[in-house]
């Protein structure tokens, strides 16, 4: 078993807004391995985003603030370093070099002003040390590689004479210029038609393969995670509800949640019937309700004393599979400590 | 593009005519109106036959006689470039003169007003001009007229429908009544359209607008160009600092500072200016008015010790005269310019390319003046085209209370002394400047931003 | 993510949305000073004969009798503003126990009120201020009972001109006196009516005309549209100030035509305001259903498309206000203003004598009541900007 690339440890971050403190992130766990694919699954507002924003520092921090956690960063062959602690200047290197990150709105996440080619090349001539004419084979290649024919004179172009699908192409591009080792991806095909969606899917997976570097793929969408995803995370509420590979986590879920969104999906060659929802609102994040936060729309629920006072600790409860549920099924193996949490092997 | 501009520069031209017309009609259809104060002024004190001449002269020299709108008219003939030639601006040849002067001097009916020649010539080549027709022609008219009594009636009717006759005429008396009817009168030759100079016509003291203009607007256009680099520059480094720093103190003061300096008319600081720093009262720090001193002629251009030991020099001289009137106008400028700059950059500083940027690794620094600045400067281009207007309001205020004569004071007096054609010229040239400066601004805009092209 | 949380947590109170915007405006300091000191102008504006006048509010002749000088001598203007204001405040006391039609009423008691006085109110034309010094010196008046500040505006001390010209502040002229001997004080308490009357009407002739062409701008389009936008270019490339000076200078003084010329040329910002609005209202379903139904124009317009694009024009017509204001004393500074009633501006034009010579009072105390009401307008405008749309802040106009 190898290292973890990246292993986020009890992450927590607070905003602070003129109605009080929001905590987005309470306690997250997480870790991904070389190569792997870790899926980040829930509603919007459960704290996805903010985790991997908190990744690279980029959660703003005038209304926010990380709370407490770590987050462990180990390239090859270092000792781990906690990314959080890091000054400005260090994370300045890391980010767009060691891990880059693309977003939901290909439409806004360019700036308006340059060119797609002066974009690529700042990354590129900010984190290797090339000249300008090396950095636009680099571009090019770049832009080839996310499979933008004709790229040499696409770097002329300004980002509003492009589509969607080709905005995320090249914000791909810029991200992948440098040669990361982990790519966020928050929510990249949300905005965009479900035909461009599956095109840009497979070509993340082709570059991941191509390149081996891992993915961390925030999604709302379950299907997109069975088809993208080695490893899933479901979140609610600023924390991980159930982890597992992702075979464990589809074949059987464990937690309330988890099922009450397999419920919600349609299945192919199942009877016709009206989809099961999960009743109920995604509480205000500035206002948990005591205990397990999910349990005033959970169907499992009964007049439980623990689920209304104690959070539940994230548990095995089959081999390399956890769950946050008092009502765990599964082999009880006791609590793991927080800090072995969660080998899941690529391999699965 | 440049079919744009030439489509913008076409649709300028209706524009200005609305502009012009708006004006002029406001001053046409006053009560009293055209140069009443000259006019009627002289009319009370001394109401005979020296005012009905003074009044039928400025009815000659600006048509006041015709209704509005033919006065308007003739206005707009008058500045365009492409126009109907008027009498005065024929010009003869000197073989066409030489030919009047020969014929008046074979002819033997001249010979009866002999000893004035030259007057004769003169009263042929303004009837030519004002008949277009060529002297020789006019020559062989003026000696029919003066023949003959009849001629000499119908010639006069001619040029003036309202003329009484009252007693037969000699023919002293038609050249003498032609010379009074002909003096300053003008007439549209609608047979000779021609491209000329536009002219913006007399002022009520005789001056031509254009002089007045030329001697007025370099002025204006200095103060401008004095002031507007200072209020960019002010605006811009305030607007950065309090966007990067924002709700620390540094924000929060300099936003009210700047809220009150905005605020403050400039009517109130320009007179407290020169009350309390160009007074013998208080402090003489700065003269009180004009541009230069009366010696600024003699003085050598920078400043330098000479026999009588330090000498400012010609440009300290200007700088020293002119920075109380520059600060009046820079700090509502730049207070409103500020706001915006910090507005627009935290307007900017939240959109989601930023967090592009910054997750490629980009440094702070970087992030806010290559890419955020950028972005955040094309809402003030916007704004730079009222900002031009607004000077110009300005220093109408600023250069009457500092006596400097630009083009504000030049309006603002012109308007007192109902003086139509300096008011119309201002009117113009205000108009125009304000169009070209919204049209600056596009062409601007269109180049600091990919997304706008007006192909 | 972290925006969807603010707004999830701010869920408002079901109440109508001009009042909440209305009470987070209130909420503000920025408001709550600058409607302070709008109060206190206004308050100065209604009292102004009351506060400062030459005529005792009580006088007792020789042969015992009381008369009051000072209410003799109300003008029907100011009749009207006294009456109206205690009318007003006593409808509105009315009103918290008992709904009725107030508005009406008030509607209907401003006319009466106003015809009535018009008609009957006839102060004296001959005014003699010294008259009251001079009988209370002589003896013939056993008592007089003066406003705070005894001296009104226009009393220029007749009896001994020479001496009253030009005082600094003293115990007995708070603010001095001005070229022609008046007080200062009074003559500043006074103004306030024209700074207030000013950038009311001017605005609000500005704004029915500027919401009116570029509502039907915004509404038709078209042919309507591209005319309409000549006249915004028109009156947009003229110079405002110089529009204003021209007019001045050749149609006279008058208070009412200086508030119409104002008007006349202001419309231009709300109009290109309203027709962007309307523009996009005009797509959208609730007008859509609104003309389908058959609803007449002026319904369809001023019913259903107005109160939704009126909100942001509100903004830009407080700091019209402001404008208007400034307008009215920079005409007044150039010499343009009005004659007889005093004017901010016509003191300040007054500080520097000939000779070079300043009076600082004259400067100073103008000065500052301008730039206090307009600052005040500004911050009034800048809350309501702010409570109707906190993420998005633009500067209108300067």
């Amino acid at each position: 078993m190898t290292e973890p690339l990246l292993r986020i440890e009890d992450l927590a971050v607070n905003f602070d807004t003129p109605s009080g403190v929001v905590k987005a992130v309470n306690g997250v766990h997480l870790s991904i391995y070389p190569g792997q694919t870790l899926g980040v699954v829930g509603e919007s507002g459960c704290g996805k985003s903010v985790s991997a924003l908190s990744t690279l520092q980029l959660v703003p921090t005038p209304p926010g603030c990380y709370e407490r956690g770590k987050i462990w960063w180990s390239a090859k062959g270092e000792p781990p370093v906690d990314l959080l602690t890091q000054t400005e200047k260090q994370m300045q290197s890391i980010r767009g070099n060691d891990i880059a990150m693309i977003f939901q709105e290909p439409m806004t996440s360019l700036n308006p002003v340059y060119t797609v080619g002066e974009q690529i090349l700042e990354a590129i001539l900010l984190h290797q040390a090339v000249g300008r004419a090396q950095a636009i084979e680099i571009a090019v290649t770049a832009l080839e590689d996310v499979g933008i024919a004709d790229a040499r004179s696409r770097l002329k172009t300004y980002p509003h004479q492009l589509s969607g699908g080709m905005r995320q192409r090249v914000m791909i591009a810029m991200a992948l210029a440098c040669q990361p080792k982990l790519l966020l991806a928050d929510e990249p095909t949300t905005a965009l038609d479900v035909t461009i969606q599956a095109q840009i899917l497979e070509l993340l997976r082709e570059l991941q393969i191509k390149r081996g570097m891992s993915i961390m793929l925030i999604t709302h969408d379950l299907g997109v995670v069975a088809q993208n995803a080695d490893v899933v995370a479901v979140m609610y509420a600023g924390r991980v509800v159930e982890y597992g590979s992702v075979h464990d986590v589809f074949d059987r879920p464990q937690h309330p949640y988890t099922r009450g969104l397999f419920d919600s999906m349609p299945r192919l060659g199942e009877e016709k019937h009206r989809l099961r929802t999960i009743e109920g609102n995604v509480p205000d994040p500035g206002n948990l309700p005591s205990g397990c936060p999910f349990h005033p729309r959970c169907r499992d629920w009964q007049e439980d004393v623990q689920c209304a006072q104690a959070v539940p600790p994230l548990q095995e409860v089959f081999p390399r599979h956890w769950a946050a549920c008092w009502h765990g099924t599964g082999c009880d193996q006791g609590n793991a400590s927080l800090a072995d949490i969660p080998p899941v092997s690529t391999t699965a | 593009m440049l079919t744009y501009i030439f489509r913008r520069l076409a649709l300028m031209l209706p524009t200005l005519v609305g502009v012009t017309a708006v004006v002029f009609f406001i001053m046409a259809l006053a009560p009293g109106g055209f140069g009443g104060s000259v006019l009627n002024e002289q009319g009370s004190q001394n109401e005979g036959e020296e005012s009905r001449r003074i009044r039928e002269y400025f009815n000659r020299r600006y048509g006041l006689d015709q209704p509005a709108i033919i006065q308007y008219g003739r206005w707009l003939n008058q500045v365009s470039p492409v126009g109907f030639l008027t009498s005065s601006q024929i010009q003869f040849t000197h073989e066409q003169l030489a030919e009047a002067q020969t014929a008046i001097d074979a002819d033997p009916l001249f010979g009866s007003l002999k000893g004035r020649p030259g007057h004769m010539l003169a009263l042929a080549e303004m009837l030519a001009k004002y008949q277009d027709i060529s002297p020789l022609e006019a020559t062989r008219l003026l000696n029919d007229a003066l023949g003959e009594a009849s001629a000499g009636e119908n010639l006069l009717k001619e040029i003036n429908p309202e003329v009484e006759i009252k007693s037969p005429l000699t023919a002293k008396t038609t050249a003498a009544l032609l010379l009074l009817e002909l003096a300053g009168r003008q007439r549209i030759l609608f047979a000779r359209p021609a491209v000329k100079m536009p002219d913006l016509g007399q002022s009520l003291r005789g001056r031509r607008v254009t002089q007045l203009l030329g001697e007025a607007v370099p002025i204006t256009l200095l103060l401008n160009l004095i002031t507007i680099p200072i209020i960019y520059s002010i605006a811009l480094v305030t607007g950065i600092l309090a966007a990067r720093y924002r709700g620390r103190a540094f924000d929060i003061i300099s936003g009210f500072i700047m809220l009150g300096l905005w605020c403050l008319p400039v009517i109130w600081v320009g007179v407290m200016l020169i009350g309390y720093f160009a007074n013998t009262q208080y402090w003489k720090f700065f003269p009180t008015d004009g541009l230069h001193a009366l010696e600024a002629d003699t003085m050598r251009f920078l400043p330098s010790f000479g026999p009588e030991g330090f000498e400012r020099g010609w440009l300290l001289d200007a700088a020293w005269h002119l920075a109380l009137p520059i600060l009046c106008l820079t700090y509502g400028g730049f207070a409103v310019l500020s706001k915006l700059t910090r507005g627009s950059i935290l307007d900017n500083i939240s959109c989601d390319y930023v967090r592009t940027v910054r997750a490629k690794g980009v440094s702070e620094h970087t992030v806010l003046f290559r890419h955020v600045l950028r972005n955040s400067l094309l809402p003030l281009i916007t704004v730079s085209a009222s900002i031009l207007p607004a000077l110009f309001v300005g220093s109408v205020v600023v250069e009457n209370i500092f006596s400097i004569p630009g083009m504000g004071k030049l309006g603002v007096e012109a308007a007192f002394m109902k003086d139509r054609e300096v008011v119309m010229g201002t009117t113009l040239l205000g108009g125009l400047l304000g169009l070209a400066s919204e049209l600056l601004r596009d062409i601007c805009y269109a180049a600091a931003d990919p997304r706008v092209s007006y192909e | 993510m972290t925006k969807d949380l603010q707004t999830k947590s701010d869920s408002a109170l079901p109440r109508s949305y001009a009042a909440r915007i209305l009470l987070d405006t209130m909420g503000r300091w920025g408001a709550r000073a600058g409607l302070l000191w709008i109060g206190i102008v206004a308050f100065c504006a209604i009292f102004a004969p009351v506060i400062a006048s030459s005529h005792p509010i009580l006088l007792q002749t020789a042969d015992g009798q009381w008369t009051s000088p000072m209410l003799r001598h109300l003008s029907a203007v100011d009749v009207i503003l006294l009456v109206m204001t205690f009318w007003t405040g006593l409808l509105l006391i009315v009103r918290m126990w008992v709904k009725y039609p107030w508005f009406k009423i008030w509607c209907f008691s401003l006319l009466v009120l106003t015809v009535l006085s018009l008609s009957f109110v006839k102060p004296p034309k001959a005014i003699v201020y010294s008259h009251y010094r001079e009988i209370l010196a002589s003896g013939d008046a056993q008592y007089a009972f003066f406003a705070v500040v005894p001296y009104s505006p226009t009393d220029r001390f007749r009896e001994r001109v020479e001496e009253m010209r030009l005082l600094s502040p003293s115990g007995e002229h708070w603010m001095g006196t001005t070229g022609s001997g008046e007080d200062l004080l009074s003559r500043m308490i006074h103004a306030c009516r024209i700074a207030l009357a000013i950038g009311f009407i001017a605005t609000g002739i500005a704004l029915v005309l500027g919401v009116t062409i570029g509502g039907l701008m915004g509404y038709f389009s078209g042919i309507v549209d591209l005319l309409g936008m000549r006249l915004v270019e028109v009156f947009s490339a003229i110079p405002t100030i110089f529009l204003l000076i021209a007019f001045v200078a050749f149609y006279g003084r008058n208070l009412y035509l200086i508030m119409v010329i104002l008007g006349l040329t202001g419309w231009v910002g709300y109009a290109v305001f309203v027709r962007a609005e309307f523009l996009k209202l005009r797509q959208q379903d609730f007008v859509q259903a609104a003309i389908a139904c058959g609803l007449p124009l002026r319904s369809v317009l001023f019913r259903h498309m107005l109160p939704n694009g009126i909100t942001p024009v509100l903004v830009s017509a407080s700091f019209g206000v402001a404008g208007a204001i400034l307008s009215e004393s920079t005409l007044s500074f150039l010499g343009l203003g009005l004659v007889e009633e005093p004017s901010w501006g016509q003191m300040l034009n007054e500080t520097r004598g000939l000779g070079g010579s300043f009076f600082w009072w004259m400067g100073i105390y103008p000065g500052l009541a301008i730039f206090l009401t307009v600052f005040a307008y500004n911050l009034v405008g800048e809350s309501l900007r702010d409570a109707i749309d906190p993420h998005l802040k633009k500067a209108s106009h300067l």
